[in-house]
């Protein structure tokens, strides 16, 4: 690599978006150049500041109120129409669930969605946390006798992924344990329930709605990671809490 | 139909307004911004088809900014430093008060504010967002290849622009 050309694979190489070959070679040229090791070094310092929330600027209160009014308002005009649709829609939709639930029986509406949908909730209610703390050893056993299992819980400040609270949650006729984590502004939902049986499984990647969700079973725990952070860094924190138990 | 928007937007509504808020520079020019590219999105919500919500919210936040500079600030669209920049606290705080701001995410912020609006741009989807280059292509519309080379010179920028900032201070 000749860092007075390619000055851009230093930065994807820092943004992790090198294949491994790639990554390979700046590496090796990185060990050789102190000024391209010192870049990225400092870079890598800089980095949390940027990420902090002193230069966040968050949507003010009052136009999220804004965009909440504004919703109903605009949609009024073709409400007639639209109710019509929605009637037909709704008619046909039972018709289509009860022939499904007759004929074969998967539910439609699956539980990674009803997973998704709690975590937007969580974003959206201000219910994010019933339990606000960074302290596992405050989290943990905050869960006993709220929930028939002891789930795992552990700090990742260290690796970036630092604890923030937990909250209980319902989903599938059983109380489930929420655990939350941050990765600089984005909210990591992590939904631990006792698995059916101990298979353990690897971990595995979907999209919903924008949002990334990993499913995984470990020592006879089911977790699912739920975040609209990106998928290679939730893969990693995902191994990280995979990986420790 | 307006609870899945409610949904699908709202959610990602303190993204919307960082990336206009860096983008357009202004408290109040944010809000118009974000206020228009959510009637946008509204509009076209049923053209919408899942999928990563918060790019495709984003795509729309970042082409309203991009009309709103056009139309108010068209200087600021060439690719040069931007020294018509307004760092919010001007006038009468004096020399002294720049002497003591030694904070970091003041000097990053004050940097940041004067970078090209691109080099804004790719900064805060990356950074700030943790977007990956697929996800700023998608935003920005420009090839993959192109986000690799316009963030590695906004990096350089921004340390150009630190270490000049830096010198001025002391």
């Amino acid at each position: 690599m000749d860092c007075t050309q390619d000055r851009h694979l230093l930065d994807a190489y820092l943004d992790g978006e090198l294949g491994f070959e790639r990554s390979l070679e700046v590496e090796a040229h990185l060990a050789s150049c102190p000024r391209c090791a010192l870049q990225i070094q400092s870079w890598k310092e800089f980095r949390p500041t940027m990420r902090g929330s002193e230069l966040y600027y968050r949507a003010p209160a009052p136009l999220a109120e804004n965009m909440r009014k504004l919703i109903p308002r605009t949609r009024r005009v073709p409400w007639l129409e639209r109710w019509v649709w929605a009637g037909a829609g709704a008619a046909f939709a039972t018709a289509a669930w009860i022939a499904v639930f007759t004929v074969i029986h998967p539910p439609v509406r699956s539980f990674d969605q009803e997973i998704v949908a709690s975590h937007i909730r969580s974003l959206m209610a201000n219910h994010l946390m019933d339990v606000v703390s960074s302290d596992q050893h405050t989290v943990k056993p905050w869960f006993d006798g709220k929930v028939d299992f002891a789930p795992p819980v552990q700090d990742f400040s260290a690796e970036g992924y630092p604890l923030a609270g937990g909250r209980l949650d319902y989903l599938e006729r059983r109380n489930v344990a929420v655990l939350i984590y941050h990765r600089a502004l984005h909210v990591i939902n992590v939904y631990v329930w006792p698995a059916e049986d101990n298979h353990h499984s690897s971990v595995d990647l979907q999209t919903m709605q924008g949002y990334n969700v990993l499913s995984w079973k470990k020592n006879g725990f089911e977790f699912r990671v739920v975040s609209d952070l990106n998928a290679a860094e939730l893969r990693g924190f995902a191994h990280l809490l995979a990986g420790d138990q | 139909m307006p609870d899945r928007f409610e949904q699908v937007v709202l959610p990602h509504l303190d993204a919307a307004y960082n990336l206009a808020r860096w983008l357009v520079r202004s408290p109040a020019d944010a809000d118009d911004v974000v206020q228009e590219a959510c009637l946008r999105a509204l509009r076209f919500f049923d053209g919408f088809r899942g999928g990563d919500s918060r790019a495709w919210l984003l795509k729309i936040v970042r082409n309203t900014c991009y009309s709103w500079i056009r139309k108010n600030r068209p200087s600021t669209l060439a690719d040069e430093f931007d020294e018509t920049v307004h760092t919010g606290e001007k006038a009468g705080e004096g020399v002294e008060a720049e002497l003591i701001s030694r904070d970091e995410s003041d000097r990053i912020r004050k940097a940041l504010e004067m970078l090209p609006v691109t080099f804004r741009e790719v900064l805060v989807l990356r950074e700030m967002e943790g977007f990956s280059y697929k996800e700023i292509s998608e935003v920005t519309g420009v090839p993959m290849g192109t986000v690799m080379s316009s963030l590695s010179r906004a990096r350089q920028k921004l340390r150009d622009q630190l270490e000049t900032g830096t010198r001025k201070e002391v």
